[in-house]
């Protein structure tokens, strides 16, 4: 199940998720940075946990379900990130959107200091992170007017 | 990209595991068994293994257990260190679990792999050492039961065609006193240029350390040292870390000089912890 919808494809095992998620289904949200694990731009959902897509076996997936940022429908998270600089160059955004999206979804009252730990698996080389900062932040209060 | 082609073999069960191992290496595919993949993934892109085959034992069942049963916490091979770090049945190893990676990573980081790896860390390997826990192994010759001291010299020390399916700790090991200090050169996340961790058993106190040489080190030539009051906290790490029986590490992480600064450092500050 691929962002709710069921999806099938043929794939190599050699094949990783990244690349067919990107290469063979057209969904180029995810970013193919570091290939290593380093960096948290290829960062998806699997069965709701986020996780590095260059670091899966696409075969691996097969009956699980899989939400890129294409699948994440949560506009204010989105909007925070637009309206407080939350990213320059958006290499690293999907990835962050995506790891983020699901953090205020499993822990809805994750403190600020805590976040961050969550969050350094992803890296931005353009925003020194306070735009996204902000953006959590904006977000965060979204969340609570709500 | 991985630049070479394999077969993906899932079994759901412990026999077809060893059958698929056994009927590829007759075929001659050895193939490897996969957990997490992390490292695999990690390796095989670079082009440091190849291998004609992989078998994903997450399909197995007993590899996937966490829980307590008849007393011991029995954890699978394929259970992943975010649920270790969610777990509150042993704190020592959750505390060193939620040191490894980061939070994402840790999502498909397994125990197994943690332990099983070729990376010289194996963080995991540290509390399960000292808590005198016991691993199960399937094999050739069936499944056999094994303390895991016995079974590790610098790495887990498994036949060919031999596969971790869990481990156990006995349920009165748990949560005894402890210090764990890690230390980093850039940042949290990275990996470590020195590990320790320290847990006191009635009056002795047991160590462990990893980072600092090419595999996890047993502190056992220290356990009298740890308590010699004759000496100071400073002087009984400075005489600890003197008698480190193995290499120390250098590379672009950190000098040998510097790891054993920090090695030093987190004794003390461990001894005076467990001391409090």
């Amino acid at each position: 199940m691929l962002n709710g919808e069921l999806r099938t494809v043929y794939t190599k095992p050699s094949e990783t998720l990244l690349f067919v998620l990107r290469d063979r289904l057209g969904l180029t949200g995810p970013k193919r940075v570091c290939e290593n694990g380093d960096c948290g731009a290829c960062t998806v959902l699997l069965s709701g946990k986020p996780v590095k897509a260059c670091l899966i076996l696409a075969v691996e997936v097969q009956g699980l379900s899989v939400q890129t940022v294409e699948g994440i429908e949560d506009q204010n998270l989105k909007k925070a990130f637009v309206e407080e600089g939350g990213f320059q160059c958006g290499f690293c955004t999907s990835g962050f959107i995506t790891l983020t999206h699901s953090i205020f979804r499993d822990f809805p009252e994750i403190p600020e200091e805590q976040i961050r730990k969550y969050l350094s698996g992803n890296l931005c080389r353009c925003t020194g992170y306070e735009g996204i900062s902000r953006a959590l932040a904006a977000y965060r209060e979204k969340r609570k007017e709500r | 990209m991985i630049p070479f082609d394999f077969s993906y073999h899932k079994p759901a069960n412990v026999g077809e595991a060893l059958e698929t191992f056994n009927n590829l290496t007759k075929n001659n595919l050895p193939p490897v068994y996969y957990s997490g993949g992390t490292e695999i993934i990690s390796f095989a892109r670079l082009g440091k293994i190849t291998f004609p085959a992989v078998i994903d034992i997450k399909g197995i069942p007993e590899t996937g257990f966490l829980g307590i049963d008849s007393g011991y916490l029995k954890i699978g091979s394929t259970v992943t260190l975010n649920c270790l770090v969610a777990q509150d049945f042993c704190t020592p190893l959750k505390k060193i679990a939620e040191r490894v990676a980061d939070y994402t990573i840790r999502n498909r980081l397994t125990l197994g792999g943690n332990l099983c790896g070729r990376l010289p860390y194996r963080e995991a390997l540290l509390p399960l050492l000292l808590l005198d826990c016991t691993v199960l192994i399937a094999g050739p010759g069936g499944i056999y039961q094994q303390e895991l001291r016995s079974l590790f010299n610098k790495r887990l020390l498994l036949k060919p065609g031999e596969l971790l399916l869990s481990l156990q700790i006995p349920e009165k090991n748990l949560n005894p006193p402890f210090a764990a200090f890690r230390y980093t050169r850039f940042s949290e996340i990275d990996y470590p240029l020195a590990m320790t961790l320290l847990i006191k058993k009635g009056e002795e106190i047991h160590g462990a350390v990893t980072g600092l040489s090419n595999s996890p080190c047993l502190l056992d030539y220290a356990t009298p040292l740890f308590t010699d009051c004759s000496l100071s906290k400073v002087d009984r790490a400075e005489k600890i870390a003197t008698l480190f029986p193995n290499p120390i590490r250098e590379d672009y992480l950190g000098s040998a000089e510097y790891r054993l600064f920090l090695f030093k450092k987190a004794l003390a500050e461990s001894l005076r912890k467990l001391e409090e």
